[in-house]
């Protein structure tokens, strides 16, 4: 599956775990956001100390919810990010910590604008 | 044998803080004659002011037990006492050496000796010099004292400091490298500040949004009698159909979806005294997730976010099904899934395992250790029902 054909929010994932309750997508979208603040800033401390198995933990932790909540490119640079913390390789882990970022940036934008 | 008292260095760079002076003597003895800025100060009113004095930036717990010494770096620390960049060592007997390496592993103390008994005198050296090298930010480091060291073959020797010379020398490149890999993360740290003050803004006016958005939906409902229809402006005859067309598949899809749920429901419904099912996940949103789908479906749902809470929930209240994540903090699924076993007293409760990825290698483990079925996260309303309801049947 390419970047390209990920969603950055794909509502219907949600719809169809808990149903078409925008309300409650909402705040679930919300909370997903506040864990990912977490997470990210998790991610780069263990960056920092080149702890390759935290990164890969916390990559898995918030790539569940990132799935969960259809923020499928973020979900996706996650995945990778795992496999990136699995090679030992920091160049990549970078890379791809700044694309996270960037991606969940724009699921925010998203749920900002909805 | 050594020369020079270690109670004299008055700003030691190296501290031994002891108890009884006869067990640390051989210790002292050895770091004495290699380490010129080495003091051993026993235990007592004085030591504190001692230690905030000198500020040694390596120090060694010899206290008479483990305990003793963990409580008292752990009073120096909380007393502000170590506000300076140092290194510890935790000096232990045999037995206590368990302990002593947990302290490391957990990153109390950065390293450990094992003095009782005494049968490594040039690892004690090798840790304390290393420790040194850490700390000593000027050119000042220590050399070893060869004179203090069997002799070993000189063209051994040759060998030993050519190769050491060459390493430290690819360390150095390896260490210019990580400098320059290091500068960027000011790009992540400048888009995380920004996600955050943009998160921290508008998260409460979303909510208050939100608020708004349903105290308007309540009232719409209340006046439509709960019906509430949504149809955005329409012009032409074009846009009516094809408005009208996709209204019906819309329709059709949620009318399949709701019979499904409902044939699922009623399922649970029929049954005297629904399921009760324990959800493990230490995923918040996920948690809340699963809770939610099983919830309206009529189960009753309990929750814990790792091993060691889904046990005590256990054992004071019984569950039909187990729907737990196989990576957690503390208490992993595979692991908790063997202890339920034991605390069940035989019964068997079916575990299904929420995992995001499902190997064959894996799968054969799982099964192994006596759980049921699996949940690919996130996987859809409907196929979390099905495998709960297969699990429950």
């Amino acid at each position: 599956m390419t970047l390209n054909s990920l969603k950055v929010l794909n509502r219907q994932v949600m719809i169809s775990l808990i149903g078409n309750d925008s309300i409650q997508i909402r705040q679930f979208e919300i909370d997903f956001l506040k864990q990912a603040q977490v997470s990210i800033k998790k991610i780069a401390t263990f960056y920092q100390l080149s702890d390759f198995e935290q990164i890969k933990e916390e990559a898995h932790f918030l790539k569940t919810s990132a799935r969960a909540v259809g923020a499928e490119q973020s979900a996706m640079h996650l995945q990778n990010m795992e496999s990136a913390a699995l090679k030992k390789d920091k160049a990549e882990c970078k890379e791809l910590l700044k694309l996270t970022t960037l991606s969940l940036k724009s699921v925010y934008e998203e749920v900002k604008n909805a | 044998m050594h020369n020079k008292s270690y109670t004299s260095s008055k700003q030691p760079d190296v501290v031994v803080i002891f108890e009884k002076e006869d067990e640390i003597k051989g210790v002292n003895e050895i770091l004495v004659d290699q380490f010129d800025s080495f003091r051993a100060v026993a235990l007592n009113k004085k030591t504190v002011n001692f230690i905030r004095q000198s500020k040694p930036v390596v120090l060694l717990f010899a206290l008479c037990t483990v305990e003793k010494s963990i409580e008292l770096y752990s009073a120096l620390v909380e007393k502000n006492i170590l506000n300076y960049p140092h290194h510890t060592v935790l000096l232990c007997s045999n037995k206590e050496s368990a302990i002593a390496f947990r302290c490391c592993m957990k990153g109390f103390f950065d390293n450990y000796f094992v003095y009782q008994p005494l049968y490594e005198r040039y690892r004690i050296v090798m840790i304390v010099h290393k420790e040194l090298k850490n700390m000593l930010s000027r050119n000042e480091l220590y050399q070893f004292n060869e004179g203090n060291f069997d002799k070993i073959d000189g063209d051994l020797a040759e060998v030993i400091d050519s190769g050491g010379m060459a390493k430290q020398a690819l360390l150095s490149r390896l260490q210019e490298s990580r400098v320059e890999n290091e500068a960027t993360p000011v790009l992540i740290q400048n888009l995380l500040s920004s996600l955050e003050g943009d998160i921290a803004e508008s998260v409460d006016q979303i909510i208050s949004t939100l608020k708004d958005k349903k105290q308007h939906y309540q009232e719409q409902a209340k006046k439509s009698k709960g019906l509430i229809h949504h149809q955005p402006a329409i012009k032409t005859k074009e846009e009516k159909l094809a408005a009208l067309e996709a209204r019906a598949l819309e329709d059709t899809k949620y009318l399949s979806s709701v019979n499904s749920q409902e044939s699922m429901e009623e399922n649970n419904e029929q049954a005297d005294d629904p399921a009760k099912i324990l959800v493990v996940e230490d995923n918040a949103i996920y948690r809340n997730v699963l809770v939610n789908i099983l919830s309206k479906a009529n189960f009753k749902v309990e929750q814990a976010e790792d091993g060691v809470q889904a046990l005590d929930k256990i054992r004071s209240g019984s569950f039909q099904l187990i729907l737990m994540d196989l990576f957690m903090p503390k208490l992993d699924g595979l692991n908790a899934t063997k202890k339920i076993k034991d605390i069940s007293g035989g019964k068997e409760i079916p575990v299904i395992a929420l995992t995001g990825n499902k190997s064959k290698e894996n799968a054969r483990k799982w099964i192994a250790q006596g759980i049921k079925g699996y949940i690919i996260k996130p996987s859809d309303k409907d196929e979390i029902l099905a495998a709960v309801n297969k699990a429950l049947n």
